[in-house]
């Protein structure tokens, strides 16, 4: 082809696209929220905040070894759920696990008063408990995603036997110290946490929401230029679209554990010196034995690899994996990377554990 | 809290090494590194001291603002013979706890009349047997 022919071929692709972005354009903004959370499951249980669903199996045999995952407060779970075939907990189903997942309802004012214990030494404890009862088994796997993941690890290095027989975290903080923005903006200089729990009760998600996007504050803009871009490529908007609801959907958070987690975990950082207490017992990392698995992504800016690095050499376990891969602190775990790197990795480790 | 940024780096760089080219692969290439280039200067820029005093002092104000105005409503709703939101949100509390309690005893009397030896979930109970394609296959695990 010559160079006057690759040119014309050029500007009229490029016309097509123009006039195919118009169109979409207009479609895009007239439609309603995309579908999300579309596997099929029961609710087990409802208790204010926590959720408790069981996902129906995909398959006519499944592993002995039942998996618990424990979403961050946040944010809503169906992240692993985003649409069939894009979905870790299809994934997971299809693999041939028995998957269930503690989510949560944004607290609402009464619930300003749980902590920490209330979500390892109750709500998590009682969700593993309805496990055992619906599939009858003993052993069940726990997967923590952020800080469903460190409310995994106080659970497991506090619960001694009753304890999960896996456990699976998903980027992890561990050293709070090294998330360095976080840091300053919660600085003890500066920060009332008080005042602000005392006159609000539950932290408004918008606060929350807004210190994500100013991790990365010119991103919301160059995301819309993208998708503009990107407007008539329906696979595209509909992945941009699913993103999109769940990262501005945040969960609001329990005044009390908000409190307690900005002054033990932020300014004090006890997870990471050894000092932090719960519920009266001090939480060693090395009491868990588990098999333990620790996914982490390399360009995470949430929870940098700096943070979540001491989680897998502190536990007790022998059998211990920390598992480095490319992506980010949401793209880890969902999404189409997801899918190719972590995913075939975790039922490689967790199949082999779950019999 | 989503890291499209990372997926469209990737992207990109997945897209350069096939040598796909477009006219507009100038402007996206530009978009990126304006993205990248902001995002570092204002990281920069909210790592400091000051710009955590500003932004508590601002926090701080409105939260002063909203406790404020939320005792001169209740005062002015107080007088006005009107329910105030925290009244509503106590009469929502209690009727929650009731629920709750509803909830408890449900399930309690459920337990009695020997409900739950049934399964709760409705989804279908498969075997427990699966073993991993590896071992499944006959190798060792």
């Amino acid at each position: 082809m010559s160079a006057a022919q690759d040119t014309v071929e050029r500007l009229r692709r490029e016309v097509d696209l123009a006039i195919q972005r118009g169109y979409k354009g207009a479609n895009y903004l007239t439609s309603g929220a995309p579908e999300v959370g579309q596997s099929r499951k029961d609710v087990l249980a409802t208790r204010g905040t926590m959720r408790l669903y069981h996902y129906h199996p995909l398959v006519d045999e499944v592993y002995r070894v039942p998996i618990l995952i424990v979403m961050a407060t946040t944010n809503r779970g169906y992240i692993l759920d985003l649409a069939p075939g894009n979905s870790f907990v299809e994934f997971l189903l299809k693999a041939g696990y028995d998957v269930f997942m503690l989510d949560w309802a944004a607290p609402v004012p009464a619930e300003k008063n749980l902590r920490i214990e209330d979500y390892v030494l109750d709500f998590i404890p009682d969700c593993m408990r309805r496990i055992r009862k619906e599939t009858g088994e003993k052993d069940v796997s726990v997967a923590g995603y952020c800080f469903g993941g460190v409310l995994s690890v106080l659970y497991t290095a506090l619960a001694g036997k009753e304890g999960p027989k896996n456990l699976v975290c998903f980027t992890t903080p561990i050293d709070f110290k090294q998330m360095k923005l976080f840091q300053n903006w919660s600085s003890q200089k500066h920060f009332d946490v008080d005042r602000l729990v005392d006159t609000y009760g539950n932290v408004p998600p918008e606060m929350i929401h807004t210190s994500f996007e100013m991790l990365r504050p010119a991103s919301r803009a160059a995301a819309q230029v993208t998708l503009w871009d990107n407007i008539w490529n329906d696979e595209f908007v509909r992945g941009y679209r699913q993103l999109d609801r769940w990262g501005n959907d945040t969960l609001p958070l329990a005044g009390e554990y908000f409190r307690q987690t900005t002054k033990e975990l932020m300014w004090g950082n006890k997870l990471f010196s050894g000092e932090l207490a719960i519920g009266g017992k001090r939480v060693d990392l090395g009491a868990i034995r588990q098999p333990i698995l620790h996914a982490v992504a390399e360009h995470d800016h949430i929870v940098p690899y700096e943070a979540a690095r001491h989680l897998i050499p502190r536990v007790g376990s022998k059998d211990k994996t920390e598992m480095i891969l490319k992506g980010g602190h949401v793209s880890l775990l969902a999404g189409p990377n997801a899918a190719r790197r972590l995913w075939p990795k975790l039922d490689e480790w967790l199949g082999e554990r779950s019999t | 809290m989503s890291d499209k940024a990372d997926t469209r780096s990737e992207k990109k760089a997945e897209k350069k090494s096939e040598g796909i080219k477009s006219p507009l692969d100038a402007f996206r290439d530009f978009v990126g590194q304006w993205e990248r280039g902001v995002n570092q200067i204002a990281n920069e820029a909210m790592g400091n001291e000051q710009f955590s005093r500003l932004m508590h002092g601002a926090t701080s104000a409105a939260a002063g603002a909203k406790a404020g105005i939320g005792e001169a409503m209740e005062r002015y709703l107080a007088t006005m013979n009107l329910p105030s939101r925290a009244d509503i949100t106590s009469i929502g509390e209690r009727l929650q706890a009731i629920e709750a309690q509803l909830n408890r005893l449900t399930e309690i009397v459920a337990t009695m009349a020997t409900v739950e030896a049934q399964p709760i979930s409705l989804a279908a109970k498969p075997k427990r047997t699966r073993q991993p394609p590896a071992r499944a296959n006959g190798a060792k695990p």
